[in-house]
Formats: C-alpha cells, structure tokens, sequence
C-alpha cells in the first residue's frame, strides 16, 4: 500500500497537483481580499466577515475545483491506458485507495492554505484581534467535509464515464446550482450537494437595505449536515470501489 | 482547407456531452433568475431591465468563460491524445487553419448559448413573469455586444487547451479568469483584461450602461486581444513539429 500511495505522490508531482491545490485555496483568499473590510469600523468584524464570506466564494470555485483535482487522477490512468497494466501489477482497491488518499492529501493542503491565507490577510489588513477558534476550525472542517464528498463524487463520475469532460461538466453545473441555493430558502440548499458550504457555515449576515448596514451573527453549527455530507462522500467512495471492481480492461 | 477543418471539428460535436453543459447552464440561470426576480418585486423595479439582470448576472460573471473553456478544451482533447499531434502536423492543410476552424467552432457554440439565454430570457419574461410588451431593443443589444465580447475569451481559452495538454486546468483558468475580470470590472480596469469583456459588454451587474461612449474602445480591445492570441497560437505552430 505504501508503495502505491508513493507512486501516485510521484505521478502528482510530475503534474504539479499538489501545487494546483494550493493555488486553488489561494485564489479563494485572494478573491477574498477584494471584500475585505476596509475601514476601521469594520476591522472589528474582519473575521466574522470572513466566516461569512468564504463559504460563498468556495461555492462558485470549489465544485469546479475538485473536479478538475479528481477528474485529473483519474484521466492520467485512461490517457496512458494505464489500468490494463495496474490490475496486473497492484490490487484494484489498493490503486483506488492510493488515489483516494492523494485526493485526501490535496484536500487538507486546500484547507491548510486557506486558513493560513486567512490569517495572512488579517495580518496584512493590520488585524489585531485573535479570531475565534471554534468558528475557524468549524470552517477547516466543514470545507474539508464538503471537498471531500465532491472529490469522491467526481472521482467516481470520472472512473464511471472514462473522460474528463463529464465531471468537469457537472462540476460546472454543480458550483451554478450551488451558488443560486446559496440565496433561496435554506431547504433548497439542503437538495444541493455542491453549495453545502453555505448552509454549513458559522456565520449569518442581515443586510439592512435602508440603512445599508450588515451585521454578523453566530448560527448554530449544523453537526446533522456535516454529517450527511461524509455520509455521501463515503457512499460516493464505496460506489466507485465498486465500479473499479467491476471495470473491464 | 480552412472549410474542411471546420467540418471536421464540427463532427466532434456530434453527440458530444458538452451540449447538455450548453442547454443546462443557460437554463439553470434563467430559472433561478426569474424566480428570484418574482420572489423579490417589491425590492426590484418590474420589467425587463431587471429581469435581464438576475437572469444574466451569475451567468456572464462566473460561468460564461469556463462554459467556453469546456467547449474549447473539448475540441483541442483529441489532438492531445496518443500521437494524434503528430498526425495533425503532418496533415496537407495550413497549420493555422487547425486554429482558425476551433475559433469558428466555438465561437458557433458560443454565439448558439447567447441566442439559447436569449430565448430563454424572453419565454421567461413572457410567460413565468408575466412581462408586457418586448424587451427593448438595448439588451438585445447587450447580449450582442456580449458575444462580441466572448470572442477574445474563445482565442485565449483554444490557445490555452492547445499549450496545457489536460482538459481540466484551462477551465480552471477560465473560472478564475472570470472572478478576477468581475473585480476588474468593478475597479474600471475591464479592457484591459481579455476575461472581462464580455461581462462588460453583457451589461449585467449595471443599471447604467457600462459602455456608454466607449463602445469604440471595447471594440477594439476585443479586436487586439483577439489578434494577439491568434498570432500567438499561429507562431507556436509553425514552431511546433513531428515528435517521432
């Protein structure tokens, strides 16, 4: 098992995987910086403003995200036609596991670099006060949950159809529907998988429209969603064991 | 042989996934955007403006560039499999029309998804939101000027899909070219950023035009930037050759 999760390490450093993981959370960061409160007033609420605000932007960035993560895994495999010589060479399962924790890898990298970019920017913004803990880690591990779930289910999209092209695909259609459940009652949220950072974030905001002012609240951590979501991740993960089982070579 | 590449390219289409991409993103938009514009009039002023508006917004500035990405990816995919870069090199037609026939391709798709939002737009507005009359002439204009917009972003993404040999990291490139053309946008640096163009042209996220008395400026900074690329593409395949 070793050995094929240091072979697939190998195969991403070739690509610059790890590298386009990071990249990734470090546009969210900076897409962030251009909402970032500005004057002193609104200093206060820097973090909150963050809590607020990154799960939105990784609504629209996220889902394409991961599935251009995934779906690059596996298409390394169908390009060079890789699987006819792997089955022969490793288990199924070891290979699929390898792969799985490589998405893994690259997912607590995505959530590392956008804390740490979090923290970078109130530094830079010249933010004294400390955030609260429990909102970030909720935050770390919400992100974590969700990109988890949508790197399996891309994963196992990517296996299923042998193209890239589907799960970028629904990628796409995935990070849209999200972001439009992301402003409508929070049921319609629950129904898409894409956009669960919203509901599951920390922190709520009123816009009051006369007065043009937003205030941040606190909202009950939502441990039943996170819940579900690494249900589906782990559902996602056992259909595409499954389907590599089965695959024909 | 420039007509030639453009049926071949156009055969790749044919029952290709990415026609769902092309129905479901307009359709998508439009169905939330009428809901939404519904959900909220006493907050909206009613017609069309406003319709076009929620109908439009996320669509030109998150979607349309790596809704174009996917189409040009799709269509520079085969090429980058097995030794197909070889065959082409050696194929009896002018390097640069293998560019030139996936510019028109694309920018056939792209000009069917503004007609599909388009049409979308008004069945909508007709018969969801109950909106009298027409929709005045200016948005057609819009979305036209959109598309004319759209054509730099197609010669950046098929430079893109021809250099990264993977069909995903130009649509990333793309979704991220989107964002940062919005905050371009919205801090009056839209022309001088290829992404941004369209969403300038699309009028979207403004109640004035964007573009009023500079039309001429956005004209030809999509015609600099579309040249640019495709002289770009052009040298890099006259440089390119048979890899036995």
């Amino acid at each position: 098992m070793r050995r094929a999760i240091a072979a697939e390490i190998k195969k991403a450093r070739r690509r610059h995987d790890l590298l386009l993981a990071v990249g990734i959370a470090l546009f969210v960061v900076l897409w962030a910086s251009r909402s970032a409160p500005r004057t002193q007033d609104e200093m206060a609420t820097f973090f909150e403003g963050m809590f607020y605000a990154v799960p939105l932007m990784n609504t629209v960035v996220f889902p394409v995200g991961m599935a251009v993560l995934a779906s690059r895994i596996w298409d390394m495999e169908t390009q060079g036609n890789g699987c006819r010589l792997l089955f022969t060479l490793q288990s199924r399962g070891s290979l699929l596991l390898s792969k799985a924790l490589l998405c893994t890898l690259q997912n607590a990298l995505i959530c590392a670099a956008e804390i740490a970019g979090i923290f970078l920017l109130a530094g830079l913004k010249g933010v004294a006060q400390m955030p609260d803990m429990r909102q970030l880690a909720w935050l770390a591990l919400c992100t974590f949950g969700v990109n988890e779930m949508l790197l399996f289910g891309q994963l196992l999209l990517s296996i299923r159809s042998g193209t890239q092209v589907v799960s970028l695909a629904v990628g796409m259609i995935g990070s849209l529907l999200g972001v439009f459940a992301a402003f409508l009652p929070p049921v319609v949220s629950y129904l898409m998988p894409w956009g669960y950072y919203v509901p599951l974030a920390g922190v709520g905001m009123d816009w009051d429209s006369q007065t043009r002012v937003s205030t941040f609240f606190e909202r009950d951590f939502n441990i039943a969603l996170l819940l579900f979501a690494l249900s589906l991740g782990a559902a996602f993960f056992a259909l595409a064991w499954r389907c590599v089982d089965k695959k024909e070579v | 042989m420039l007509y030639r590449c453009i049926l071949s390219e156009n055969r790749k289409l044919r029952g290709s996934v990415i026609w769902l991409v092309f129905l479901l993103v307009p359709l998508i938009s439009a169905i939330y955007g009428t809901f939404n514009y519904t959900q909220n009039l006493t907050i909206l002023t009613p017609g069309w403006y406003n319709l076009f508006t929620q109908h439009t917004l996320f669509y030109a500035l998150f979607f349309f560039s790596p809704l174009v990405g996917v189409y040009a990816a799709y269509l520079w995919r085969l090429e980058h499999l097995g030794h197909n870069w070889n065959l082409i090199m050696t194929a009896p037609v002018p390097r640069f029309d293998l560019f030139a026939a996936k510019l028109v391709v694309v920018l056939k798709m792209a000009l069917l998804t503004q007609a599909w939002v388009c049409a979308l737009y008004i069945a909508c507005g007709k018969l969801w939101a109950g909106l009298p009359g027409w929709p005045p002439l200016e948005i057609l204009l819009w979305m036209m000027r959109g598309a004319v917009g759209a054509v730099p972003i197609i010669a950046l993404q098929l430079l893109l899909s021809m250099v990264i040999r993977g069909f995903a990291v130009p649509v990333m490139i793309a979704l991220g070219g989107g964002v940062a053309g919005m905050l371009m946008t919205s801090n009056g640096l839209g022309l001088a950023w290829p992404y941004a163009l369209m969403i300038m042209g699309m009028n979207s996220n403004k109640a004035e035009d964007v573009l009023a008395g500079g039309a001429g400026a956005y004209l030809i900074a999509c015609a600099l930037f579309t040249l640019l690329f495709c002289l770009i593409a052009a040298f890099m395949l006259r440089r390119r050759d048979v890899r036995a």
